[in-house]
């Protein structure tokens, strides 16, 4: 799988596309929730996982999203630069 | 942080859609009750207004009020957009539910007063809501089928609604029009049947069967092509039917639409076909249920104008409206509400707390039963109208009664699904413990 991002940041990759709803959000909140400043969790997704959004901003964190033509994304989450 | 245009909070308070998707299945229980209690009364003639009355209980208190609560939900949970004054759905909701009641009650009595409240009513509470919605799907960026799908489903339900005030006026002689109530009837239900239910369900299901049943994507291109037969129709129809024109120019105008239905049949089935982890529980029974029943349904319609009686026209509306529209409903109410539970009430908790799975919020086993009693019930009332029974019209309402009822339990069930309480922090205890022995501070001077 490619990964469409460039960070210097330990990446853990969590490939939510063959997981039923809501077990996306949940791995990915599990995830986030252990990670390090100096660490990023890469989502990847079959669609745009919409609700997740504004359960990443409650937490204080920042992501980046990259779609593609399939409506695939992979989505690039870390913790806010202060 | 890249957020795009999503604004702070989208996802609207978890009262406002159960509320609206919790009181589908209780007008289902009181539709079936009506059935039962009239029975053959209901089998006069499709127009009278004890069948009209019957058959706006399942398409306003079943199906629109499950819909508008979906809308509130997914317009978020799909699109990403915004639905302004969420707040003020707490009060249409009043104003709606009432407004059916009324509607019904009117209709069954012949009681003008409570029509003409029942017109107030619904009227306020239906624009509130298109408004909100209308400028929530126009301020996304029309760049997936199903915004265009919500679209044309809502403007779709305006025009509906505006005929139907202009029929009800015409009935009590407020008001003429130029089109005949007998044309406008027609328009109404093509509206409605076609254009705010079929297509609000064809959009939304290109997102949730591959979302819930793990399928490849619809494909883009199939999606717009469903929906431009299928809005090619809405219009020819309209048009066609205000113009009185003949049956072979009318059945030339639905053919779109057959056309659309049979495309999207015929790439939902291949794709559920196709899925990689074929999971099978009772919501994904309730889809293939209601797919099968949506072509049985509009090939019986064109029948109906061919024949003297109206057995047809009785079977079209039980199947579509039952067959199509209720399974896929009832089914979804499956998804939708374990769903909102999980994610207003847990997901804060991820990480802190172990979370419970979907299935764990509606068991697959008890829904499974009610899907065969809905099939029961949907048989009976099938061969009760065929065959014009009044006995088995009322056995009929009946087993609807229960199926309803037991449909709203289990999600009522589910809604009782609460997080533990949290135990207080060790170290906030160990902290306050340090100074409990200390006397207070002395007053300021």
């Amino acid at each position: 799988m490619e990964i469409h991002f460039e960070t210097e940041k330990t990446l853990k990759i969590v490939d939510c596309r063959e997981m039923f709803p809501p077990e996306p959000m949940e791995k990915i909140l599990e995830a986030v929730e252990v990670m390090g400043d100096d660490e990023a969790v890469l989502m990847v997704h079959r669609r745009e996982p919409f609700p997740l959004f504004e359960k990443l901003r409650v937490r204080h964190l920042d992501y980046e999203i990259k779609r593609f033509e399939d409506g695939s994304v992979q989505i690039l989450i870390s913790k806010t630069q202060i | 942080m890249k957020t795009g245009n999503l604004s702070l909070d989208q996802a609207p308070p978890e009262d406002i859609p159960f509320r609206y998707l919790l009181t589908g299945p209780a007008f289902g229980v009181l539709a079936g009750i009506v059935l039962a209690f009239f029975g053959e009364r209901m089998l006069i003639t499709a127009w009278d207004l004890d069948t009209v009355a019957l058959t706006h209980l399942i398409t306003l208190g079943w199906l629109t009020v499950i819909m508008m609560g979906a809308f509130y939900q997914m317009v978020p949970v799909l699109v990403g957009g915004h639905v302004p004054w969420i707040h003020l759905s707490r009060y249409t909701y009043y104003l709606f539910v009432t407004g059916i009641l009324l509607l019904a009650t009117g209709l069954l009595s012949w009681q003008v007063v409570l029509l003409l409240a029942a017109l107030v009513l619904l009227v306020v509470a239906l624009t509130v809501f298109i408004g909100q919605l209308l400028i929530a799907l126009f301020r996304v960026k029309a760049n997936r089928p199903v915004v265009y799908a919500m679209r044309i489903s809502v403007l779709s339900l305006t025009l509906a609604m505006i005929v139907g005030v202009l029929m009800l006026g015409m009935m009590f002689g407020w008001w003429t029009f130029p089109i005949g109530r007998d044309s406008l009837k027609y328009i109404h239900l093509t509206l409605g049947l076609l254009g705010w239910v079929t297509l609000l369900i064809f959009g939304v299901s290109f997102h949730v069967i591959p979302m819930f049943y793990l399928t490849k994507s619809f494909p883009d291109r199939t999606a717009y092509t469903v929906i431009s037969l299928i809005g090619t129709s809405l219009i020819s129809l309209v048009v066609c039917f205000a113009l009185r024109l003949n049956l072979f120019v009318l059945s030339a105008a639905a053919l779109p639409a057959l056309s659309g239905i049979l495309l999207f049949l015929t790439t939902m089935v291949g794709l559920l076909r196709g899925r990689q982890r074929k999971m099978v529980d009772a919501t994904l029974r309730f889809w293939q249920l209601g797919l099968s029943g949506l072509l049985p349904a509009f090939l019986l319609l064109p029948v109906t104008f061919f024949r003297m009686d109206e057995i047809f026209s009785y079977l079209f509306v039980l199947v579509f409206l039952l067959g199509f529209a209720g399974a896929i409903s009832n089914g979804m109410l499956y998804k939708i509400i374990p769903f909102l539970v999980w994610l207003h009430r847990f997901s804060p908790l991820v990480g802190k707390i172990k979370t419970p799975a979907m299935k764990d919020i509606v068991h697959d086993a008890p829904a499974r039963k009610q899907f065969y009693l809905f099939c029961f019930s949907l048989l009976l009332l099938i061969v009760a109208f065929a065959t014009q029974n009044d006995l088995l019209t009322r056995i009929g309402g009946v087993a609807w009664t229960v199926s309803s009822t037991w449909l709203l339990y289990l999600l009522v069930k589910a809604l009782r699904v609460v997080p533990p309480e949290m135990p207080a922090s060790v170290a906030e205890d160990d902290f306050a413990a340090l100074f409990k022995d200390l006397p207070p501070p002395p007053p300021k001077k």
